[in-house]
């Protein structure tokens, strides 16, 4: 199935498309989507969270590739940004959404062209702006992450979301596999059994769960630095320990040593909140460690971009099949060397 | 007398013995032994960059075959200067005195600022400028500031135990300043850091601020910070941005 025809039949309404680095090759993804949406006859809406569609490179000024959109496509931008692109628009409504580029406007396309896109950065007002575009007529709503910026992909505000990543990420194709299938896995990880869950919800804290059903909320203001905390409360009777916030290396090495670490598991809200080192993670899960989530976020497909701008590249058959390998059931779509798709 | 040849603007190009000669200097490394051969490769890389006449004044053999060269070249392109447009935290800066007033009248208690180098950055320049009490350039830092409490956290300092401290004094804005850079990993750091600010829920209830030599307004709005500020942005500019967010974002 088509990853176009996979949203649709899942009624994803928006989808977050991030990169693991700068220059991922997430323009080139969203273009493709907007190629397929146009295709299927499919009213898209598109944002971002920070520009895209602007020619040269903001940090590494290296040229980009533009943004092609067609008549009834719907669009949050920046002013400044609205002045930019060559696409003819009508305006639907000005949001107050101030961005460093000026207001944040939704419009409509009236004639085909292209368009630069700087959308809100904050999380809570990417939701906001998301909501405008469905109500206006979008079927479904392209988000375009800035960099290499993920927050927007969390459950709370997209329904699922596309992976950009590439040979950007290292020159070694090792890591770059690490690297992207460690991000996978913190996002697909299991979702708590729903007693359990419920359970924590209600606590909406970092808290303990005893087999008893009973909780101890630790008294500590962040788990960045209440690990150690933690760690005391942890005892024989602990089933799983729910951390609001980020899970951090520091939060993850005060666990470490826990001797009842085998037997119990840690929940995160979603996998956007985990930032820990690739080795600590998995030398930890080596010893038995289990951690699930309260969200999981759908993963739709990653997207490949073998070339790097610092001037190399991978054999693009083989990074693909080396991804496919170490992501069995993931959708991998080479969107630069070509995304045709079975 | 000759009369003093006018610049043009709308196209100007480097100066060097005079008006629009174009000369720049350059320096840069080439993985090859040094000798004519390696010359002549630094000679027709810089032929290929669009530089007239390239020449190399100087080289040296940096051992393990590889050769450092500085070139003169004369530069033929040209920039319209006239329609250049920074986008720059846009407002009216309030001197020390004024920030202080403005404190005690429409904040009414200490606003705190923690500041910090982070990364793998030991470059302090552009954090002590900001934040220690003598200040840079005859601009007194944010520790002379009646009204705020400005912790300096110094340098290498990690986007975790920047966030615990902001967490810990109550932090009405964090203050990040990202100096020397390899491959692009000042962006990294700072995505990082407001990431976690938006995964402990804090985003709408801090003012988050950077600044360093390569960091302009645009690219910080972009990462996701409320500004930033590059070189030559003194301690009452961060402070006037923000004692005047903390009361447009209703954070008193």
């Amino acid at each position: 199935m088509r990853l176009i025809e996979t949203i649709k039949d899942n009624n994803y309404e928006t989808i977050s498309i991030i990169g693991l680095a700068k220059n991922a090759g997430k323009t080139v993804t969203l273009n493709y989507l907007i190629e397929e949406a146009d295709n299927y006859n499919i009213n898209v809406g598109i944002t971002s969270t920070g520009r895209d569609g602007e020619r040269i490179d903001l940090v590494t000024q290296t040229e980009k590739p533009p943004i092609l959109v067609t008549e009834g496509m719907y669009l949050a931008t920046a002013k400044k940004a609205l002045l930019l692109s060559t696409a003819k628009t009508e305006i639907l409504e000005t949001t107050g959404i101030t961005t460093a580029m000026g207001e944040v406007i939704i419009v409509r396309i009236r004639q085909r062209g292209y368009i630069e896109v700087a959308g809100p950065v904050s999380a809570r007002d990417m939701k906001y702006v998301a909501e405008r575009l469905k109500y206006y007529g979008a079927e479904i709503v392209f988000i375009d992450g800035a960099i290499d910026r993920k927050a927007v992909s969390s459950p709370l505000i997209t329904d699922a979301c596309i992976i950009a990543t590439g040979a950007v990420l290292s020159r070694d194709m090792k890591k770059v596999l690490e690297k992207t299938a460690h991000e996978v896995e913190c996002y697909s990880l299991k979702e708590v059994a729903s007693h359990v869950k419920e359970i924590f919800k209600k606590v909406n804290k970092t808290s303990i769960l005893q087999e008893d059903g009973s909780t101890i909320t630790p008294n500590i203001v962040t788990s960045i630095t209440g690990g150690k905390k933690i760690n005391e409360l942890i005892n024989e009777k602990t089933t799983h320990v729910f951390v609001k916030g980020a899970v951090t290396s520091a939060l993850l090495k005060d666990l470490r040593e826990n001797k009842y670490l085998r037997g119990i598991k840690l929940i995160v809200e979603d996998g956007t909140k985990i930032f820990t080192d690739i080795n600590l993670w998995n030398g930890m899960k080596r010893k038995g460690f289990k951690v699930e989530t309260m969200n999981k976020i759908n993963v739709l497909a990653v997207t490949l971009n073998p070339i790097s701008p610092a001037g190399y590249f991978f054999d693009s058959q083989l990074l693909k099949e080396s991804m496919e390998k170490i992501l069995p059931g993931i959708k991998i779509l080479d969107v630069v060397s070509g995304g045709d798709e079975e | 007398m000759k009369s003093v040849q006018k610049v043009d603007l709308t196209k100007i190009k480097p100066y060097g013995d005079t008006l629009n000669d174009g000369m720049v200097q350059m320096s840069f490394t080439l993985p090859v032994p040094y000798g004519d051969e390696a010359s002549e490769a630094a000679r027709q890389l810089a032929a290929k960059m669009g530089f007239d006449e390239p020449a190399v004044v100087y080289s040296k053999d940096l051992g393990v075959g590889y050769t450092y060269f500085v070139m003169y070249g004369k530069c033929s392109h040209t920039v319209d200067y006239t329609s250049i447009e920074v986008p720059k935290v846009s407002m009216e800066f309030m001197e020390r005195e004024e920030v202080e007033e403005y404190i005690a009248e429409n904040i009414k208690r200490d606003v705190v600022i923690v500041g910090a180098c982070t990364g793998t950055d030991a470059h302090t320049v552009g954090i002590d400028a900001i934040m220690n009490m003598k200040g840079f350039d005859g601009h007194f830092g944010l520790e002379r500031y009646k009204g705020i409490d400005a912790i300096n956290m110094g340098s290498q300092v990690s986007n975790e135990e920047l966030i615990a401290k902001a967490i810990e004094s109550k932090a009405d804005a964090i203050l990040v300043s990202q100096v020397v850079t390899q491959k692009d990993v000042h962006v990294a750091n700072l995505t990082e850091l407001v990431e976690m600010i938006e995964a402990e829920a804090l985003r709408d209830k801090l003012i988050l601020v950077c600044g360093g030599p390569r960091i302009s307004h645009d690219l910080a709005q972009e990462l996701g910070y409320d500004a930033g500020f590059g070189s030559g942005s003194y301690a009452n500019h961060v402070a006037s941005f923000v004692v005047k967010q903390i009361v447009e974002k209703n954070l008193i």
